[in-house]
């Protein structure tokens, strides 16, 4: 009987024990060296052109297998659980890299094969270098307007090495992804954000901009910046150099153009062109924002804030479904258009459940780092509980019922 | 009073057990071993319609065995371990799929590419756009 009444405390206490352990965990930091191997894996995966270009969306998966393991870690979550969210982080990089190769496997088929139906290789081969608009045409028809006058598309069509395969399978596969891209641009919200007049803005589309698509189309690896920076500076009013901001993209590698192009950037900042915006044709939405006029009334007009409510994204546990990570990207690509705009996530950190509270910070954490990834400076972020805001109705509970 | 001192006892267990389980599922939310199961075995399936027995046969295996390892898990009550092991799969499997798919590409690509070298040139038949 004493032995028992004695057991009860000693059996508190250890539970007790167990649980600051557990708790003090959550606060250490630890060096994992698998875990930097993965952060290398996912490292090279980003570095990689054809993967940036090829398999954005795998390599934004690996991101967030990463960001999850990573939390998991400081969280001093078990050795094994940090041991199998690297695996994970492994595979999803490996994943972006294989669909990569397929990717130009397939581009080289289409290429292939249009050459075996057409019977002439070299000139379709040449064809394919130099991108008549017709081609262009085909995959976006407000493009199309924007179509550059011959002569300043000529610097742009000759690269220094004249077009061998490889690059011509890029083109291709760009081409590929295209359509998809778009497709996938449509249901973003956050697009339509600026009025838009295509048709207009066509008309008065200036001429360099297409000079500078084109090369970036015939510079597709970025491994030769030169025929690109070269063509920007030919782009009047620095406009068109603007597009290769992408560059400026801190993941990039190449630093001097990316000085060079956040240079123009600024000259130009009405036109800010996100180049992130791949290859394809984003059409109305390129063509309205490379338009110096209405795009910098709108820029006066829009308020400098974009807001991410955490509430509205949708997430599997901690990890940010498909669709927010699209919507994630859009608004990335957003902010790269256009520098002048910082983004606040707002949530409702104000939870009276501990659990749901670090739920909602590792998902505040995790959307911070897509964005810092896709290029924004950490200094345009802001994370924001919804109740600081004063033009923000306080939401209840956006977890029990979230506004949608 | 031996009565009065399991009750305690009891309710200090349950107490912690609650509080433990509380920021235990803080630290890591995953879903139920079942859904990371019947996951695994789709993606499975899906690697193999993609051809990765014969072109991804490695990554396939190891997907097989995960999974057969996530099964034994679960029936030994050890869901922690089933989930992870059927999440690990899943990956593999991916994996497997997009290994198979690329292997399978470039196969056809090379195949095309001595067509296209072996073929005897032809001078403009005219028109081939």
């Amino acid at each position: 009987m004493r032995s028992l009444s004695r057991s009860a405390p000693r059996l508190r206490a250890s539970s007790m024990a167990l649980l600051l352990a557990l708790a003090a965990g959550c606060a250490t930091p630890p060096g994992h060296p698998a875990l930097e191997q993965a952060d290398a894996a996912v490292e090279r995966a980003r570095r990689s052109p054809r993967v940036r270009a090829l398999a954005a969306s795998e390599l934004d998966r690996a991101e967030v297998a990463l960001q999850v393991a990573r939390d998991a870690a400081r969280a001093g979550a078990p050795p094994d659980r940090v041991e199998h969210l690297v695996y994970i982080v492994n595979q999803r990089a490996a994943l972006a890299e294989a669909r990569a190769t397929q990717q130009v496997a397939r581009s080289e088929i289409a290429m292939l094969d249009r050459v075996i139906v057409q019977g002439r290789p070299e000139q379709s081969r040449q064809r394919r270098a130099s991108f008549p608009a017709r081609d262009r045409q085909a995959r976006a028809p407000l493009q199309l307007q924007a179509r550059p006058s011959p002569a300043e598309n000529r610097p742009a069509q000759m690269p220094p090495q004249a077009p061998q395969q490889a690059p011509a399978l890029w083109q291709e596969s760009r081409q590929a992804d295209a359509p998809l891209r778009e497709a996938r641009r449509v249901d973003v919200p956050v697009q339509a954000s600026r009025p838009t007049d295509p048709s207009r803005s066509a008309q008065e589309a200036p001429q360099g901009r297409g000079a500078v698509k084109e090369s970036r189309r015939t510079d597709p690896l970025l491994q030769e910046p030169q025929p690109a920076a070269r063509s920007a500076q030919k782009a009047p009013e620095g406009r068109g150099a603007v597009k290769e901001s992408r560059q400026a993209d801190p993941v990039l590698q190449e630093p001097q153009q990316a000085a060079l192009s956040a240079q123009e950037a600024r000259e130009a900042p009405g036109a800010a062109e996100d180049a992130r915006t791949v290859p394809g044709p984003i059409g109305a939405q390129e063509t309205a924002a490379a338009e110096p006029g209405p795009a910098a009334a709108d820029a006066e007009a829009v308020p400098p804030e974009i807001t991410l409510r955490l509430a509205q994204l949708s997430f599997a546990g901690v990890e940010p479904t498909s669709e927010t990570g699209e919507r994630l990207a859009a608004v990335a690509e957003q902010l790269l258009r256009e520098p002048e705009r910082s983004v606040s996530i707002e949530a409702e950190f104000n939870l009276p459940d501990p659990e749901a509270r670090t739920t909602l910070e590792q998902r505040v954490e995790i959307v911070r780092a897509i964005l810092l990834r896709r290029g924004i400076a950490p200094a345009r972020l802001v994370v924001r509980a919804s109740g600081d805001h004063p033009a923000e109705p306080r939401a209840k509970s956006p977890y029990v019922a979230g506004p949608y | 009073m031996i009565g009065e001192a399991i009750q305690r006892r009891a309710a200090a267990c349950l107490a912690a057990s609650a509080f433990a389980l509380a920021v235990l599922g803080g630290c890591a939310q995953v879903p139920l071993p079942q859904e990371a199961l019947s996951a695994a075995e789709l993606t499975i399936a899906r690697a193999r319609a993609a051809g990765a027995e014969r072109l991804a046969p490695v990554e396939l295996a190891r997907a097989e065995e995960k999974l057969q390892a996530a099964q034994a898990a679960a029936q030994a009550k050890a869901p922690e371990r089933a989930r992870s092991l059927a999440e690990q799969a899943a990956a593999d499997a991916e994996l497997a799929a997009i290994e198979a798919q690329a292997a399978q590409a470039q196969a056809i690509a090379t195949q095309l590419r001595q067509q296209v070298e072996q073929r005897p040139r032809r001078v403009a038949l005219g028109g081939g756009a």
